[in-house]
Parts: C-alpha cells; sequence; structure tokens
C-alpha cells in the first residue's frame, strides 16, 4: 500500500467516523470528556469474586432475616472474610 | 399476590379498588396529567421507585378485613377452562426474493410489495441530506426520517456485501386486529390493548406472534414499520409508541441488535439486516470446507459457511427492546420466534447424509418441517375485569400475570400422535419463572430428553423428569416420546414453580403432585397445557396432508449432538455485580441521562464492574469495552444480594458455562453455550463463563431480563471493538438519542475499569 494510499485511507475513515456529527437532526452534539486514565482493575481477580459472593450472601441472609428488602447502601460497611 | 376467588366479595372489592387506583395513576402519567414528582410528593412512590404500601393502593398493604395483604383481584376468565381451546401454531412468515441491484449495491423488494430499496446506508442519511424531500420524511407525524436507523456509516449494515439479505420480511408492529382474542370465550382486546406483528405495511397485528425459519447462508432483512397510534396516551394504560427490535443473540452488527438505543417512532420503519453469520467465520473454518457449517440449499443438499458449527444456533426470538419500556412492549405483544436452521438441526427427519441429526421434525419439506417440531412460547397474562389486557407497572420488583399463556392462548390442548415431539419452549413472561415438567395419565412424571439450551445443542441429550428453573428469555428443546402412551391419553404440561409473591424470583420448588393439585394464590401453578394423544392429525408444513397414529417415525435423538468447545486460559477476567449497590444514580459525569431520567427517585438497580462504583444504566456509558477480536475472556456475574434473582442475558454472543462459583452446576448448563444465566438468591448465585466476540462490532448492551428490572436500569452498554479492519466498529461509536425529529448523537464515557485498554 504506498504511503498516498494509506493516508487517503485515513482520512476517509476519519471522514466516516465523524460524519454522523454532521449530519445529526439538529446539528447538535454533546461531547462530555471520555473518562479515562483512572487507575482501576480492568481484570477481576478470584479474590475479588469472592468477596462479591460473600457480599452477595450477607446481603441475602439480612434480607431473610430482617425482612427488609436491600437498600442502596445498606451493604455498606462490609468485611470480606479473607481465605 | 392473587386473592382467592372464594376471598369475601368485600375482599375482592378492596383489592379490585387498589388496582383501580394504581390504573389511574398509570393513565394519568401516560396522558401527562401529573408526573412522577407529584407521585413522590404525595408519597406514593418510595425513594428506590416502589410502590409505597399504602391501603387502596399497595397489593402488599395489610388488608382492612384481614391480617394479610390485600392481595390483587384475579383476572376475569368469563367462566372458561383449560384445555378448551386448541394451541395455536405461531403465525408463519412467508418471505420474499430480494434481488441486487448492481449500480446501487442495493436490496430490491418484489415490485408487487411497493417497497423502496433496502439499502447498506439508512434512509435518515438521505433525509439529514434534504429534510424537506418528503420522499425520507416520516409523513404521519409529519417531522424527521422515514427511517429510524440512524444516518451514516456508524449505522450502516456492517459488511453489507458478504451478508448481503437474498430474503426479505415485511412486518408491521401495532395495535391488535379486531376479534383478537386470547381465548375463544374471552372478549375481544381492545386495539390499543395488544400492540404485535403483522405482516406488511399497513396492517393490523395478529394473534399468535410471528415465526421466522431462517437458514444458514440466506441472510436476511426485515423492514419493520412503526404502525402504533402516534398519541402516547392512546395505550390503554400501559406501553410506549417507540420500539427497537432486539434479535435476541442472533450474531449481527450492533444496527441491527435493536440494543443500541434506537428506538424508532410511529410512522417510520428500521431495516434490520439479520445475517445469519455463523460466529468465528473469521478464525475457524474460514473457507467454509466443513460441512457442519452449513444451511440447507432446498434441494436436499447444503451450502456451507465459514464459521465454527460448534456455535450453531437454533432457537431465537426477537423482541421489543425500547430502554425503559421493555416490559410494557414486550407484555402487550411486541415479540416473535425466529428458527435457525442448519446442516446438523435441518428440520428433516428422514434426510440421511451424513451430517443432518434428523431431529424430530417431518419430512414433507426439504427443511425447516415444523409438523413434529413445535415452537411453545409460554407467559403469564392479567386481565380488567372487562377483560382487557392489564398490566402494572408499580412494582419494581417484577410482574406476575394470573393467567398462564401458551402460544398467546389461554392454557391450549395440543393433539399429538403417539410418536416423537421436538418442543422450543420459550419464557416470554416478564418477571416469572417457570420449573416444567410433563405429567401422564395417572400423574406421574413423563421422561424426556433435554437437546438444547438457548438454542445451543447440549454435547450428548439429557434425560430429565422436570426441567431446570426457566428464567425469562431462556429457551429450552426437549424431545419428548408420546409413543409410549395410547390414543387418547392426555398427558398435561405442568409448573412446578411457587414464585415470591412479590416477584422477586422463586420461592420453592413443588413436587408434581403438588403442583397438580393447584394453588389457588397462583392459578399458574400446575398444568398450562394439555397433549392429547390422538389418531390422525394434519399437516401444518403442506395443506391437506393428514398424518396418522401408523405413519412411521423416522426421527432419531442421537447420542451425540455437537462437539464441546475446550475451555482455555483467558486473556483477562471480568466481575460483574448485579444489584443494589451504590446510589442508583443514572446520570453520567456530565449529569445525563440517556434515554430517560427517573424525574425525582434514583433508579432501583445497579451494576458494578471489577467491584467498582456501582451505575445505573446509561445508553451514553459504556461500562464494559471488548478491544479487540478474538480474544477469549473469562466473566464471572454475582447476584448482588438481597432477595432478587436475576436472570442475566449477554446480547450477541454466547457463554460457554464453566461454574456456579462453589455451588453445583446443573448437567443442563455444564459447559453449554448460553445467553442468559439465572443468579440467584441461594445457591447459583454466581456464574463463570468463556465468551469471545468477533465478526462484528458497535454498542450492545448486557441486562437482567427479569424485563421490569431491566426497565428500572439494572442494564449496561458494551462497546465491541471487534469490527472488520477499517470499519467504524474498530472504534468507539457516538451514542445515537432517537428523536422526533432525528437522531442527535452524544459522546459517552467509558468506565475505566471496564475498558482493558487502560493502564491499571
Amino acid at each position: 500500500m504506498s504511503a498516498h494510499h494509506a493516508i487517503s485511507k485515513r482520512l476517509v475513515l476519519g471522514f466516516l467516523i465523524a460524519t454522523p456529527f454532521a449530519l445529526s437532526a439538529s446539528g447538535q452534539t454533546t461531547s462530555p470528556p471520555p473518562v479515562t486514565g483512572t487507575k482501576k482493575p480492568t481484570s477481576a481477580t478470584p479474590q475479588m469474586i469472592d468477596e462479591a459472593i460473600q457480599r452477595s450472601q450477607a446481603r441475602t441472609v439480612k434480607e431473610r432475616e430482617q425482612r427488609i428488602p436491600e437498600q442502596f447502601g445498606s451493604e455498606e460497611p462490609f468485611t470480606p472474610t479473607r481465605n | 399476590m392473587y386473592i382467592s376467588p372464594k376471598a369475601s366479595p368485600a375482599r375482592q372489592r378492596e383489592a379490585q379498588l387498589a388496582r383501580d387506583n394504581r390504573a389511574e395513576i398509570v393513565k394519568a402519567l401516560s396522558h401527562g396529567q401529573i408526573n412522577r414528582r407529584d407521585l413522590f410528593k404525595w408519597g406514593i412512590f418510595t425513594a428506590t421507585g416502589a410502590l409505597a404500601l399504602k391501603n387502596g393502593l399497595s397489593p402488599f398493604a395489610r388488608s382492612a378485613f384481614a391480617a394479610v395483604p390485600t392481595g390483587t383481584p384475579r383476572s376475569n376468565l368469563f367462566g372458561q377452562q383449560k384445555f378448551t381451546c386448541t394451541l395455536p401454531r405461531l403465525a408463519l412468515q412467508k418471505p420474499v426474493s430480494l434481488t441486487r441491484d448492481p449500480a446501487t449495491r442495493n436490496a430490491v423488494f418484489p415490485a408487487s410489495l411497493g417497497e423502496r430499496p433496502a439499502k447498506r446506508l439508512s434512509y435518515h442519511t438521505d433525509f439529514s441530506a434534504n429534510p424537506s424531500d418528503n420522499q425520507f420524511r416520516n409523513l404521519v407525524s409529519g417531522r424527521g426520517p422515514i427511517e429510524g436507523r440512524p444516518p451514516g456509516e456508524i449505522f450502516a449494515h456492517q459488511r453489507w456485501d458478504e451478508f448481503f439479505p437474498k430474503v426479505g420480511y415485511v412486518m408491521s408492529i401495532g395495535p391488535v386486529a379486531a376479534g383478537s382474542k386470547f381465548h375463544p370465550g374471552f372478549v375481544a382486546q381492545n386495539p390499543n390493548s395488544v400492540w404485535c406483528y403483522g405482516t406488511g405495511r399497513f396492517v393490523s397485528g395478529t394473534l399468535p406472534p410471528p415465526l421466522i425459519k431462517a437458514r444458514y447462508g440466506e441472510p436476511m432483512l426485515t423492514r419493520i414499520y412503526n404502525n402504533l397510534p402516534l398519541y402516547r396516551s392512546a395505550n390503554e394504560g400501559f406501553g410506549v409508541n417507540e420500539t427497537q427490535a432486539h434479535f435476541h443473540n442472533a450474531h449481527n452488527g450492533a444496527e441491527s441488535d435493536g440494543a443500541a438505543n434506537v428506538h424508532h417512532f410511529p410512522g417510520t420503519f428500521y431495516d434490520y439486516r439479520w445475517s445469519t453469520t455463523l460466529a468465528r467465520r473469521d478464525k475457524i473454518n474460514t473457507q467454509a470446507t466443513d460441512p457442519r457449517a452449513s444451511g440447507p440449499n432446498g434441494s436436499g443438499g447444503l451450502t456451507n459457511v465459514p464459521g465454527d458449527f460448534r456455535e450453531l444456533q437454533g432457537t431465537l426470538w426477537f423482541h421489543d427492546h425500547r430502554f425503559f419500556f421493555t416490559a410494557e412492549n414486550v407484555y402487550k405483544g411486541n415479540y416473535g420466534m425466529v428458527n435457525f436452521y442448519s446442516g446438523p438441526d435441518r428440520g428433516n427427519e428422514t434426510l440421511v447424509d451424513g451430517v443432518n441429526l434428523r431431529l424430530p421434525s417431518g419430512s414433507l419439506l426439504d427443511w425447516g418441517n415444523t409438523d413434529f417440531d413445535v415452537n411453545l412460547i409460554v407467559s403469564d397474562a392479567a386481565f380488567r375485569p372487562d377483560g382487557q389486557l392489564f398490566f402494572d407497572i408499580f412494582n419494581t420488583d417484577g410482574f406476575l400475570g394470573d393467567v398462564p399463556l401458551v402460544n398467546s392462548a389461554y392454557a391450549p390442548f395440543f393433539e399429538v400422535l403417539p410418536r416423537k415431539y421436538r418442543f422450543r419452549i420459550l419464557n416470554a413472561s416478564m418477571s416469572r419463572f417457570w420449573k416444567l415438567a410433563l405429567a401422564g395419565p395417572t400423574g406421574s412424571a413423563v421422561p424426556f430428553q433435554f437437546i438444547a439450551n438457548d438454542g445451543n445443542f447440549v454435547v450428548n441429550p439429557i434425560t430429565l423428569t422436570t426441567l431446570d428453573h426457566q428464567g425469562t428469555a431462556e429457551r429450552y428443546d426437549i424431545v419428548v416420546d408420546f409413543s409410549r402412551f395410547r390414543v387418547g391419553d392426555k398427558i398435561t404440561l405442568v409448573n412446578q414453580l411457587q414464585m415470591r409473591p412479590d416477584g422477586r424470583g422463586p420461592q420453592r420448588d413443588l413436587t408434581l403432585a403438588q403442583a397438580l393439585a393447584g394453588d389457588p394464590s397462583d392459578p399458574c401453578i400446575g398444568s398450562i397445557m394439555q397433549f392429547n394423544v390422538v389418531s390422525s392429525v394434519p399437516s401444518v408444513d403442506v395443506p391437506n396432508y393428514t398424518y396418522s397414529s401408523t405413519t412411521p417415525d423416522n426421527s432419531v435423538v442421537p447420542a451425540i449432538l455437537t462437539q464441546q468447545i475446550p475451555i482455555v486460559a483467558p486473556v483477562r477476567t471480568r466481575l460483574v455485580e448485579f444489584g443494589r449497590s451504590g446510589n442508583g444514580d443514572s446520570r453520567n459525569s456530565t449529569g445525563q441521562c440517556t434515554p430517560d431520567c427517573p424525574e425525582t427517585a434514583v433508579f432501583p438497580w445497579t451494576i458494578r464492574v471489577n467491584g467498582q462504583e456501582a451505575h445505573s444504566m446509561n445508553a451514553n456509558r459504556i461500562s464494559l469495552l471488548i478491544p479487540k477480536p478474538g480474544e477469549i475472556e473469562h466473566w464471572t456475574y454475582v447476584n448482588g444480594g438481597g432477595g432478587w434473582d436475576h436472570p442475566i442475558h449477554l446480547h450477541f454472543e454466547e457463554g460457554v458455562t464453566i461454574n456456579r462459583g462453589v455451588d453445583p452446576i446443573p448437567a443442563t448448563e455444564k459447559f453449554v453455550r448460553k445467553d442468559v444465566w439465572r443468579l440467584r438468591t441461594i445457591g447459583q448465585r454466581a456464574v463463570t463463563f468463556q465468551i469471545q466476540f468477533g465478526e462484528y462490532g458497535g454498542s450492545y448492551v448486557n441486562h437482567c431480563h427479569n424485563t421490569v428490572h431491566e426497565d428500572f436500569a439494572l442494564l449496561m452498554r458494551i462497546q465491541l471493538l471487534t469490527g472488520v479492519p477499517g470499519s467504524p466498529q474498530t472504534a468507539v461509536t457516538p451514542t445515537p438519542n432517537p428523536t422526533p425529529d432525528g437522531v442527535v448523537w452524544t459522546t459517552p464515557e467509558i468506565l475505566p475499569e471496564g475498558d482493558p485498554r487502560t493502564p491499571s
């Protein structure tokens, strides 16, 4: 592939991706900046999974014993048992 | 939740009054006379969006007449008994041939249909270029484009020329035709009580739901018109007049998945290209040399296709996926089924070629016989005292009906010959789980063979006497051999599962005897359908042909149906928890809700990835990102706890189920490919599966298929950068925001914990 062809292809691709913005019905686009760069685990560890299951069990026990549906935040704090 | 018909008249009136009050609020909401903010101000909604426990309103508030919940009145059955109407077979759709216009690359419908050609780019593109041109404008509303598919390359049909549609379907979603009933003895439904599919353009919807017979190697173009009322209030109390049709787990580009926030409006259509792509076609059997990866050619032979035969699909369905209104719309009738036929799963029980499995089906047609291969859509409904379909939108835990339906008929019967039948059972309920078994004439369990889960063959048939719990959207294929019975015998399909009255999930498995005895508080427990063994039945495949009980049964159930996909070390693992963590706020970092915000309260459901902050659904937020095709990952889903069961559905790809955490895994799931996994409250609260993505890309979703949970934001967007090289789907795609005037685009935010491109 020639350099000229490669550049043309990039330009065409860029145009294709940008086209919908130009075509939007009202001409509006809103563009909040993507949230990137924050360091967070992008892969789950066995410990993470085990903790999630323990948390699930604890919430279910609480719901069964107290007959109160789970509410937001009511599960915190939760201390998992480390194996 | 449903009170016994033997309860006192005072309790009956109290329950009816409470339900009427709820219906009045729903009506006022849909007519815009009040808003949700008013309901919170009046104390009718709790902070989590649930109905407050008020007497005269909530079915769970204590009755004024007894120390029990008020309950809900039973549906009016107009004196009809079970097993008094025949099972309607699904309405088979007939395809039309499409021709390719070499100049435009358009797919041209037969001239007799008067349809404009199907195009790679949406007609919205033409509208945006020239909004005043009436041929591209919605002339019903006078506003916006004629096609709902968003404009430009991102929503162009991916791999259009490779999967150029050979056949087409034109269907309309609209008010039900006059005289339509769920039982001949019931009253006819009002047009806006039921919104369902009809064949053609200017048509009413019809019952039962449609069936499309598709085959590998024959891509389809399904054009769906929105013929729903222009005014949102014309809905008999529930349902929204905007739709996007999701082809549940077919291997299609995001533009045809029907769940990319692309609902369209009355007066418009949407062209879905249902490609029949066999997964892994870019990776395995790329030269299409394996005859097991194939579709029937119509004359006894096969058309080979690239891809992995172990990923062949069979029993599928399509349904509305309008975000936050899916339960109302699906319940109202917006769904149908699709059977995929392949070399092994031919739908012909006599053809012997070393590839065809010869499962029960029939043999009058070359492929796709349905005389002995029967789709059964199981659901539950409720009716108002006047007999019209009723939906209670107030409960965010789940909706349970008290009338069992099969193929939109109340507890029907079906005449069978003493031979083998295949049944493709779909749970199309909103929240109800079923546990189905067969009871013979003496009430004893009838064994059957389980052959497929969510449309995927198990390696070896599994003999059972009762099915596992079947969550919403799960499909179980079974083979029943009625040859052990005599003409005149009656066998019943029995539901053995007692649900929690609040709809949160299963409560208790009943024995077959307990289930057959019935439950006055839940008429969906016990027999829901009957099979009557007879000496002759007419063919549905070839009119005027009749089978008799002496017609040989040439079908077989082979010991091996497919091969196992090996479990390998993954590139990465992911953890997804579905529950009520965090604060339920669906807004993104700039305060946007997409497509809709709750007006005052937060949504009650959230999802969190890899143990990080929880989020409710926002279509403009990417929670998981797949960086490139072909990478094998292992995902673990965990029920967040608190007492709810969640059937979790992953769009686009099937996962091979590996384990259920520390709990036993049912034989019907172990190493079986699935697209819906039940997350239980106790036992099987987690599942780990192997997954890979390929062939197409774009924006898809992952969500709870208890559609009531789904509508209250228990779903998340996943973004696949797995399009073919050079396509827009190798990058993050902007979010379409449909409006009556056309689509507006926004740029999505991406959760860092869901983006492996982010250094951790």
